[in-house]
């Protein structure tokens, strides 16, 4: 069966990149969404294998859905952050909310790739 | 009375003349400005259909150009359809000339090279190139701003002719555009006449990270710039960088600079835990009645680590004003001097000056 990815980013060009990127690496079936509220929808609708999130998002910011994936849902899909800001204590936050994996921007799609594959083969 | 009422009536139609020469103007003037409005919405509105028409395409093409190898067929028709969607307007021009420079901060390695690859030959170099030669200083300034994003290094010296801009905001511009860009990131320092902000400071300090410190101005050069916020910078760039070749140079500043800059100049001492500078600011702390100097002194004195200065710091445990005594105190406990019968009261004064602060 193939592998459901969400991304949720708001920057559309990156959002459209990054689904061009792993399809094109033949990684799974990818949804995008603009924002967290739509993300979420989502999320309550269906199982993902993983989710790719940005962490400023209307709505809800990714850490806020990553909560809710983690705590709401009680749901241990596997979740990237991507942040512009690689600050300490944003990178500490996610993992103690649980997220599966941190990406700063910038960042190689690339090496996107890679991880999400590594993730998936989990 | 025959000659007044003719005077009056005189008046009177001079009034009603008047009266309809403004009336005139004034629905001259309505009538320009409801056109200028229907016009800005018609050509919103232009820009709009432009922008929908064009703008689902274009993020399929701009995703491409960022994953696909530059020679491959995926990677030339994006740069293809986008060279054409370029030709029907400026505003589409400036909508992928913004999408190349935003996602090129996204991304890094073969992608972002892509996207440097697309910006010259799409010709967005030259745009903005040519937006240097505009009239407007906010248009020059946006032209610097995508050539610096754009990391177009060789643009170095047409970007320093505009640090002597009429405009101050460009002048600012250029400044940070050279720190990115230059071979010599602070060689304009030399040039600046102006006060260099906080803002600015930062906006420099953050380009240059990563940058190699050989490739950096020898900062205590700037010491004794005429402009004391470069001064301030310099030193704060010393204290960055880890210059402690410049001690020497801050310790003669001490005796130079007014009081702002001596609390500075210790600051940046103690940052760099120059123990060679404790004699010079034990004396300036027993000289000055300057309460900043004497609370930086101290917190210099607990910093660096060495008793040598503890006569300075016991003088100043008693002193009437309350900071004073309780930086003292708190240099004595980092110290762990011992000021006999005083010693075991230290944790509880400065516990009690701290209360007393935050209340």
């Amino acid at each position: 069966m193939e592998n459901r990815i969400l991304i949720c980013e708001d920057d559309e060009v990156l959002s459209s990149m990054i689904q061009f990127k792993l399809n094109k690496d033949k990684l799974g079936n990818i949804e995008r969404v603009t924002n967290g509220k739509d993300a979420r929808e989502k999320l309550l609708a269906g199982d993902f294998d993983l989710v790719i999130s940005d962490i400023h998002m209307p709505f809800f910011s990714g850490m806020q859905l990553l909560e809710m994936v983690r705590k709401e849902m009680n749901k241990d899909t596997a979740f990237i952050i991507l942040s512009a800001e690689g600050l300490e204590s944003t990178v500490l936050e996610a993992f103690d909310l649980g997220v599966t994996d941190f990406l700063t921007k910038p960042f190689s799609p690339g090496e996107l790739s890679m991880r999400v594959k590594r993730l998936l083969a989990a | 009375m025959m000659a007044s009422i003719y005077d009056m009536i005189k008046d009177e139609d001079a009034m009603i003349v008047a009266f309809a020469l403004f009336s005139i103007l004034f629905c001259l003037l309505s009538l320009a400005l409801l056109s200028l409005i229907i016009i800005s919405k018609i050509k919103r509105n232009k820009n709009e259909s432009v922008k929908n028409e064009f703008w689902p395409k274009s993020q399929k093409a701009l995703a491409l150009i960022t994953i696909a190898p530059m020679d491959s067929m995926e990677y030339k028709k994006s740069i293809f359809f986008l060279k054409k969607m370029m030709e029907q307007s400026r505003k589409v021009v400036q909508w992928v000339l913004d999408e190349i420079v935003k996602q090129q901060a996204n991304l890094s390695g073969e992608s972002k090279t892509n996207l440097l690859q697309a910006y010259k030959v799409l010709k967005l170099k030259e745009y903005s190139l040519k937006k240097l030669k505009s009239r407007r200083w906010n248009v020059v300034a946006s032209g610097i701003q995508e050539l610096e994003r754009m990391e177009q290094h060789d643009c170095e010296q047409r970007i320093r002719k505009f640090l002597h801009a009429k405009n101050k905001d460009l002048r600012k511009t250029a400044r940070l555009a050279l720190a990115s860009l230059a071979e010599k990131p602070l060689d304009f320092l030399e040039h600046v006449r102006e006060e260099v902000n906080e803002w600015e400071q930062m906006s420099i300090k953050y380009r240059l990270r990563g940058k190699r410190k050989d490739n950096l101005p020898d900062f205590s050069g700037y010491y004794l710039h005429s402009e004391p916020s470069v001064v301030r910078f310099s030193i704060s760039m010393s204290v960055y960088f880890n210059c402690f070749e410049h001690i020497p140079q801050l310790i003669d500043l001490l005796a130079t600079g007014a009081e702002d800059l001596q609390v500075t100049v210790i600051e940046a001492l103690s940052k760099l835990e120059a123990f060679q500078a404790i004699e010079a600011i034990e004396t300036l702390a027993s000289e000055t009645d300057h309460q900043p100097i004497v609370c930086a002194a101290l917190k210099f004195l607990g910093n660096v680590g060495c008793s040598e200065g503890h006569h300075v710091i016991e003088r100043f445990i008693h002193d009437e004003d309350v900071e004073v005594r309780m930086e003292a105190v708190n240099a004595a406990i980092r110290l762990d001097l011992d000021f006999s019968d005083e010693n075991n009261d230290l944790r509880r004064m400065y516990a009690h000056h701290q209360n007393h602060l935050i209340s």
